[in-house]
């Protein structure tokens, strides 16, 4: 999308459509209006509405804030707007990314509906692999540490990572080349030297691959390799039955904390039903956050209580390192491993803060997990498989 | 037979550390300003804003460390510590819970009974909260200036056993903290704060009484007051036969009396985890061999100096170490000729009683009071006059010590033939004090020396009063 006209009559589109293909929570017409102004170079994006932007409404799906404008952007989004990103909107989630929703994949359906639009999805659980694979997208999730989370509403602030979904292979080095990179407001960021615009080509010949074979019926993923002739191993990770314990566990004490701040005091939701604080906390807290999220939070106190901290918590940060381990020995032997898209993979690469991306070939589409911080080579790789089994989609 | 009890008190100190920025955002520090203007989605909480730890921080608390003798934690981590009060935007303080950067050390104090040395157990950095102010009509009001200033909180072994010893470690701390620029450590802004646990046993006794906190008192006086009153209070419920409660209690200056706040029974469960949105904290040897080497002359050091250097006692020489404010002022004096051993003497009787040591602001340059100590030693002023000289100097800092002994008419009386006559005057009213000095009551030749005083509005040499006295009565 080049002109003007082309975003009017996209937005006339989407206002027919949304409430049908149930994408955006906010549709930003005025200022993807403004954003078009002196732009040399726009390009359309959306943003999940759990990633902070300046004068938008960003409401995590939640009553909680329903009215929430954030006085700041979110640094993955003051980034791709000075790259000359023009933001069409922001779409639904599940509430505080864990909750309830009228459809858990609304950026999928938003990027699946439009023409040539990226995608910025905070991911959790693999659900933006999911969507992916239903609307037939690429969804890439970078290493942990290479793309700012400064702004991202957390889930679990030690897993969550914004990922990018597209329709077509090259919006992802493009979003990278601007996204990536030390930010000084996110501590736990790295520097990343790599030059996203510039992908080297691939000698299929000199790659080791390894499937994780670990559900039945993931043959075909096999397939899809053996018809390009590439041998792959088998590797059977013994630490994936731990994963999605260990990440239930880390994730809700995570998130039962990040959530503190939504107590009805500075900004969000405030209930008129109170007499005193601790009333004017609990209601609003009760009034406003779905159930899902409560469950959720709840669980998190539980683990992180005394007593029980060193029993759950602490074992779920050994099965953590455990994991990270054996990925480590693992993708020393292999490049990439190839991967079903299924909670135990998902969450135990998630655990990892290993760069993956999900390809909508084969009967379910997979997963490519490279190794930690190869970001660039993962995508050089991904573009080559694509170049070889397009029109197999 | 009436039982012994003793007090046993740890003290938990939080100071404020002296940079220019908070502990996690590029704010400013600054006190006084007007409510929200030091604010920005970092210390006001808002969602997916996250923290950095400003490194200076960690480099003032291992230097707070160093200068305590503390080990010095060389792998660290941050802790959310999860508690819902409206002045803490994020829902949880960033602190540190069981690997706190430094642990482990001592100082050493010095009071009347004697040198005794205070146990540290740890030291941590943590995020100061924001501020509550209640308005008329307006209900309770979040100010965040405050929220997320660095701290560092302080806690000693129970090893206190007098509200003298928790002074003086008090004292002792604030010299170390102020020393080392680590923090201006002003008790009446709030960036040294202190809470006592505080509880009673007899004697001999190895098991520790219930232990009850008190918290945010804030002055040196009332610390003492609230430990006298304290303690009073939990002898009598023992004697009486009452159950203690652990519990946290304020004080009231108005009162003077200790009252219950809340309950420690149905504490609060923390749930602490670690940070996941800040990184370890790593800190290398080179890094301390830097910051020690950083370190300024510590404040026993400079006791030990003035000991050797100038004679001076003990107890002295901990008064004017106890900031570097008194003791610079002191150097300085001693710099412009005057004798250490009666600078040391006025500061610590008189400059003292007109400025506190820990608030010390002197409205005296050190050549004048060196001068006042001049005249004292040659004899023209005595020493009740170089009090009322301070004390000119201090209502109009502008008049010199010369001028003021000239226009107050402070000169000393050294006339003997003067004073002889004088004296003469006094005795013959003083028929009963004589009398009661001859049957062997001492005392009573001050009563004497006093109207020979009054007489000389003060000005009397008073060596040469008590010569001539004694001459005249034996």
């Amino acid at each position: 999308m080049d002109s003007k006209q082309r975003y009017i009559d996209y937005f006339d589109k989407l206002e027919k459509e949304n409430e049908k293909i149930k994408a955006y929570r906010t549709i930003g017409r005025e200022h993807a209006m403004e954003a078009l102004e002196n732009n040399d170079s726009p390009f359309p994006v959306v943003f999940d509405d759990q990633i902070s932007t300046k004068g938008i409404r960003t409401t995590a799906n939640s009553k909680m804030l329903e009215n929430y404008v954030p006085p700041f952007d979110a640094t993955i989004v003051e980034r791709i707007k000075q790259a000359g990103g023009v933001i069409l909107g922001k779409t639904i989630t599940k509430e505080f990314g864990v909750g309830g929703s009228e459809n858990d994949f609304g950026t999928c359906a938003a990027v699946a509906h439009g023409e040539n639009i990226t995608g910025f999805s905070k991911d959790y659980k693999g659900s933006m692999y999911s969507g992916a694979r239903e609307y037939g997208l690429f969804a890439y999730k970078p290493t942990y540490g290479t793309v700012s989370g400064y702004g991202i509403i957390p889930v679990a602030s030690s897993v969550d990572r914004v990922g990018i979904l597209s329709k077509t292979f090259d919006n992802i080095p493009k979003a990278m080349d601007i996204a990536a990179g030390k930010d000084e407001r996110d501590g736990t960021t790295f520097n990343c030297d790599a030059d996203f615009s510039k992908l080297e080509d691939v000698d299929l010949g000199k790659v080791k691959l390894a499937v994780i074979n670990e559900i039945e019926g993931f043959e075909y993923a096999e397939e899809v390799f053996k018809k390009l002739n590439l041998p792959v191993d088998k590797a059977q990770p013994e630490c994936l039955k731990y994963a999605l314990p260990a990440y239930e566990i880390i994730s809700s004490g995570e998130f039962a904390t990040n959530m503190e701040k939504f107590d009805g005091i500075s900004f969000g939701y405030r209930s008129k039903d109170y007499n005193n604080v601790e009333e004017l906390y609990r209601n609003s807290r009760t009034e406003a956050l779905g159930k899902d999220v409560q469950a959720k939070i709840m669980f998190g106190n539980f683990v992180l209580s005394e007593g029980k901290y060193e029993l759950y918590y602490v074992q779920a940060m050994k099965a953590r390192t455990m994991i990270k381990e054996e990925f480590d020995n693992l993708l020393e032997n292999y490049e990439f491993l190839i991967a079903p898209i299924n909670p135990y993979y998902v969450t135990a690469s998630d655990l990892a803060g290993l760069p993956c991306i999900s390809m909508p070939f084969g009967k379910e589409g997979f997963l490519i997990t490279g190794r930690a911080f190869n970001d660039k080579r993962l995508l050089e790789f991904g573009k080559k498989i694509v170049s070889k089994l397009e029109g197999d989609k | 037979m009436a039982r012994n009890y003793e007090t046993v008190m740890g003290l938990e100190v939080h100071v404020e550390l002296k940079t220019n920025t908070k502990i996690f955002c590029n704010c400013s520090t600054e006190f006084g300003v007007e409510p929200n203007v030091n604010t920005c989605p970092v210390c006001q909480g808002l969602p997916g804003a996250t923290p950095v730890l400003n490194e200076r921080v960690l480099e003032l608390a291992v230097m707070a460390g160093l200068a305590t003798n503390c080990e010095i934690t060389r792998v660290g981590k941050q802790d959310r510590k999860n508690y819902f009060y409206p002045d803490l935007g994020k829902g949880y303080q960033i602190s540190q819970a069981d690997n706190p950067i430094c642990h482990g050390g001592y100082l050493d104090i010095e009071t009347s009974l004697g040198k005794k040395r205070i146990r540290i157990n740890r030291m941590h950095i943590e995020e100061d909260a924001g501020k509550l102010v209640h308005e008329e009509g307006l209900g309770s009001l979040v100010d965040n200036n405050r929220a997320g200033v660095p701290l560092v909180e302080i806690v000693s072994e129970p090893d206190l056993r007098s509200a003298e010893e928790v002074l003086a470690y008090l004292h002792k701390l604030r010299a170390i903290l102020t020393y080392t620029g680590v923090s201006d450590a002003r008790m009446n802004e709030g960036s040294f704060r202190c809470d006592v646990n505080l509880s009673v046993r007899e004697v001999g006794d190895e098991k520790l009484g219930t232990r009850v906190e008190m918290k945010n008192i804030n002055s040196f006086r009332s610390i003492q007051r609230a430990i006298e009153y304290e303690t009073a209070r939990q002898i009598k419920a023992v004697e009486a036969g009452e159950k203690l409660f652990q519990e946290t209690r304020g004080f009231s200056q108005d009162t003077g009396k200790t009252y219950s706040m809340r309950s420690k029974e149905n504490a609060a469960d923390y749930r602490y985890m670690p940070d996941p949105d800040l990184m370890p904290l790593v800190i290398t040897d080179e890094k301390i061999k830097e910051l020690t080497e950083a370190l300024p002359e510590l404040p026993d050091a400079r006791k030990a100096r003035y000991i050797e250097k100038y004679g001076l006692g003990n107890y002295d020489a901990e008064q004017l170490i106890s900031s570097i404010e008194v003791a610079t002022f002191f150097e300085e004096t001693v710099k412009k000729g005057a004798d250490p051993k009666s600078a040391a003497n006025l500061i610590i009787t008189d400059i003292f009683r007109l400025t506190s040591p820990e608030d010390f602001n002197v409205d005296i340059a050190p050549e004048d009071f060196a001068r006042i100590i001049e005249f004292v030693e040659t004899g023209r002023i005595n020493i009740g006059s170089a009090k009322k000289a301070i004390e000119f100097i201090f209502e109009n800092p502008e008049r010199t010590p010369e001028a003021i002994v000239v226009e107050e008419d402070l000169e000393q009386i050294n006339d003997r033939e003067l004073l002889s006559k004088m004296i003469d005057e006094v005795l013959a009213k003083s028929e009963k004090a004589l009398k009661e000095y001859k049957s062997g009551k001492e005392k009573a030749l001050q009563s004497i020396i006093g109207q020979v005083m009054g007489k000389t509005k003060g000005k009397a040499n008073p060596q040469l009063t008590i010569d001539i006295l004694m001459e005249k009565i034996s």
